[in-house]
């Protein structure tokens, strides 16, 4: 009998030795893996605003991710960019929820859960401007969010292009094919009017692709970008563009976003110098489980 | 001690199984838990056993510690503190129930009872090692935030309290035949 008891002593004191280092190590995991304030992906894009005729209700003009602790009931409410206090956009975290649709925000689920984070998307809809004829580009880098608890918070976001062109262009370029590939690769080929001077090809975003990992490009006619054309290029009807964006080098920049749409500068029959854009896949990456986005974050150095 | 033992039985069972009416908690797991304490500090007057009343120091922890994660859960109170109080509370479960069986078996012991002291030995020693494992399951599950060792750290913890039930009425049953001995 004595002995069963002391078994049980034993096993008792066995226990609690793990049960509290479970304890200690779970709580020093929480406080080591929490995160001071949202850490957002960063952007690299080019986003079109719309004429104020031409706004599509329902859907967002751009989104942006974000991450933040699974405990953080706040939700963004409302964007601003400082850079550009004249575009104007509606917030939400909720997807068509825009337009003065009201849904409760009790016990509403937040984003989608990793672990101890929720993965969050914020939609702005609308995007107006103060002139409605205005063209041109807005370049930002910090947004500022109000929350639903009425804090502000501002946050680096990358680099974001706002761009609105001249209405109804004449389209000189016609897309042939185009084919992407999960590496990150795409291929695009145009039909070139002939008759038209392809001039030069021009992104402040294509200077950044670096960042997007080392083996990089954006090649037309087997030319980089910047040197294109590298002799005077002769039409021959068919434009080939060849992109590369990644792999990513590390973690950190891995879920970077890319959706680049540079403008081609050509000189048209009649001598006018006018431009296209060029349209491409986005680079956009999924997190598949918790410990991807953990080495995500610890590869931002969010902790 | 037999009424003791049955309150002990509707505590453990009023801690585990919730009533809400909707969302809001009609019986809450802290009535339970005060339940308990009130049974324990009964028997151990009757039995005076030194385990009883460590048995009873922990429940009224656990009591503690319900009444606050109740308040704190009431209050939409939601940080990473209030899933620390529940392995807190995994800690004191396993204290909790090893002098609740310790105080019994060795109040068996002390009416001689000693083969079935015995048996009941080797249910405390089978409480510990599962309370441990539900324990590192539920750290696990808090500090990943995963609903799947969630689930599977719960549902043992569900069958163990059943378990706990059917024990402790076992024990009650032994009681009576004792209170009935010098009759017979």
């Amino acid at each position: 009998m004595a002995a069963r008891r002391e078994l049980n002593q034993i096993a008792l004191r066995i226990g609690l030795i793990i049960m509290i280092l479970t304890v200690l190590l779970c709580s020093g995991f929480i406080y080591y893996t929490k995160l001071d304030s949202p850490v957002f992906l960063r952007y690299c894009m080019d986003v079109e605003l719309p004429y104020p005729d031409q706004l599509p209700s329902n859907q967002p003009i751009f989104r942006l991710n974000y991450i933040t602790n699974i405990t953080d009931q706040d939700s963004v409410t409302g964007i601003n960019f400082p850079e550009a206090p004249e575009v104007q956009f509606i917030a939400t975290e909720n997807a068509y929820n825009a337009g003065g649709v009201y849904f409760s925000s009790q016990n509403q689920v937040l984003g989608s859960q990793y672990g101890r984070y929720s993965y969050r998307t914020i939609y702005a809809y609308h995007g107006v401007t103060e002139s409605e004829n205005w063209t041109g580009e807005k370049v930002v880098h910090k947004a500022e969010l109000q929350l639903s608890n009425g804090d502000t918070l501002t946050v680096d976001v990358g680099t974001i292009v706002f761009y609105r062109d001249q209405k109804n262009q004449d389209r000189y370029l016609e897309s042939l094919s185009s084919s992407t590939s999960s590496d990150g690769s795409s291929d695009l080929r145009y039909q070139v009017n002939p008759g038209i001077e392809l001039i030069s090809v021009k992104s402040g975003l294509l200077d950044q692709l670096d960042q997007a990992g080392d083996n990089s490009y954006y090649r037309m006619e087997g030319y980089d970008y910047k040197g294109f054309p590298a002799q005077p290029y002769e039409n021959d009807g068919v434009l080939d563009i060849a992109i590369q964006l990644g792999s990513a080098d590390n973690m950190g920049n891995a879920y970077d976003y890319y959706d680049i749409r540079p403008k081609l500068y050509y000189r048209d029959v009649e001598g006018n110098v006018k431009y296209e854009r060029i349209y491409c896949y986005p680079r956009e990456k999924y997190f598949r489980d918790y410990k991807e986005m953990l080495c995500y974050l610890k590869g931002r150095g969010a902790f | 001690m037999e009424s003791g033992y049955r309150t002990i039985m509707w505590g453990l069972f009023l801690s585990t199984f919730h009533i809400n009416i909707g969302t809001f908690p009609v019986l809450p797991a802290f009535i339970g838990w005060i339940m308990i304490t009130y049974a324990i500090g009964g028997i151990r007057k009757e039995a005076h056993q030194e385990a009883f009343t460590r048995a009873e120091l922990f429940a009224g922890m656990i009591s503690v510690e319900t009444i606050l994660a109740f308040t704190l859960g009431f209050l939409n109170y939601r940080s990473g503190s209030i899933q620390l109080l529940s392995l807190v509370y995994m800690v004191l479960y396993l204290l909790f129930v090893y002098y609740l069986m310790q105080g019994s078996i060795e109040y068996l012991e002390s009416h001689g009872k000693t083969s079935e002291a015995e048996h009941y030995r080797g249910i405390q020693l089978c409480y510990i090692i599962v309370c441990v494992i539900t324990g590192i399951l539920g750290g696990i599950s808090i500090a990943t935030g995963n609903v799947g060792w969630n689930g599977l750290a719960g549902g043992i913890g569900v069958i163990m309290v059943i378990s706990l039930i059917i024990t402790v009425k076992n024990i009650k049953k032994i009681e009576v035949r004792q209170a009935e001995l010098p009759e017979g």
